[in-house]
């Protein structure tokens, strides 16, 4: 990653680009937060693995991973 | 005949908002062959109220699924007085399913949830390291017969001793006369790039975030950290626990 300039300014440095942003919160506010009715339902219908999507959300975008990695065994080389 | 609910969001009981003119995630069939049959409906249960959808297949957890169920909740949550928004694929049977989870439910419990976010939106604040390994303190002494594992555990440990408290505790410290509720979480995450430190999720009033989004803006960040805020979106954090 090219070296930010992080010295204080009046607007926060920007990390991310707009997609990497607002995926980022996608994933952290419908998957890994919300009310849950019953935890192994929603789990089992959706078939993710949830911590390792979230994760890989900062490394890649998350539908390029949960397209091709549908039986989400969790297995990350990020 | 069974009916399969996909499940968005918890009402009030006795909330008036209109449901039938929105589009839902995944329309079915039967739907698509009635054109003039709302997707979204409220189901009324003795503690709440719920918006859900008839479906026939649960969407595809992918971006663009995200990405539509969250149009769909922020255009739920502008016309609620108060919403709890479900996690993405809560989906049941048939209606009797969904109440017969719903009896579980502590009424106190729920309208305590739900009075938790009545007239408040959700504002995240990040603060990202300057790069990977950022927030990793030197290695600190292993023990000779140590593995890497062992090693990079008491790096951290070392890491966890070395790190201030809080690196947004000043500015939400700025923040507080408008933030009404906080969920602070420590995302010991160094190895992301940039590294997640931490991350404040705060529930302030509708019609609040230009004025946190300036706080924010004019607050001096540290060299070594860069903050990023986003929002406002429904109370996403603040209704994961609401019920559990």
């Amino acid at each position: 990653m090219a070296d930010e300039d992080f010295s204080p300014a009046v607007f926060p440095p920007l990390l991310f680009d707009d997609s990497e942003e607002s995926l980022l919160d996608l994933v952290d506010n419908l998957l890994d937060r919300g009310v849950v009715l019953d935890a192994e339902l929603v789990l089992g219908l959706a078939g993710v693995d949830l911590i390792f999507v979230r994760l890989n959300a900062l490394l890649c975008a998350a539908d390029r991973v949960l397209s091709r990695d549908g039986d989400g065994d969790g297995t990350s080389t990020g | 005949m069974r009916m399969p609910l996909y499940v968005y969001a918890i009402v009030d009981r006795e909330t008036a908002m209109v449901v039938d003119d929105l589009p839902g995630l995944t329309r079915s069939a039967r739907a698509r062959e009635t054109p003039a049959l709302p997707a979204l409906s409220i189901v009324r249960a003795p503690s709440c109220a719920l918006v859900t959808e008839i479906i026939d297949r649960l969407p595809e957890p992918i971006a663009s699924s995200l990405a539509a169920q969250d149009v769909i909740v922020r255009r739920l949550a502008a016309r609620a007085e108060a919403l709890l928004p479900l996690r993405f694929g809560t989906s049941f049977e048939d209606d009797a399913a969904l109440l017969t989870s719903l009896e579980q439910l502590d009424i106190v419990r729920v309208r305590a949830a739900l009075d938790r976010v009545r007239g408040r939106e959700q504002m995240i604040l990040r603060a990202f390291g300057r790069s990977a390994g950022a927030d990793m303190a030197p290695a600190a002494p292993a023990a000779v017969s140590s593995g890497p594992g062992t090693a990079y555990l008491m790096q951290r440990v070392a890491a966890l001793k070395s790190a201030p408290a809080s690196r947004l505790a000043a500015l939400r410290q700025q923040l507080a006369s408008i933030v009404r509720d906080e969920i602070v979480e420590d995302a010991s995450s160094p190895r992301q790039q940039p590294p997640l430190l931490e991350s404040a999720y705060h529930l302030i009033a509708r019609g609040d975030a230009e004025r946190y989004q300036a706080i924010v803006t004019a607050w001096p960040a540290p060299a070594d950290i860069a903050i990023r805020v986003s929002g406002p979106s429904p109370a996403y954090a603040f209704a994961k626990d609401a019920l559990s």
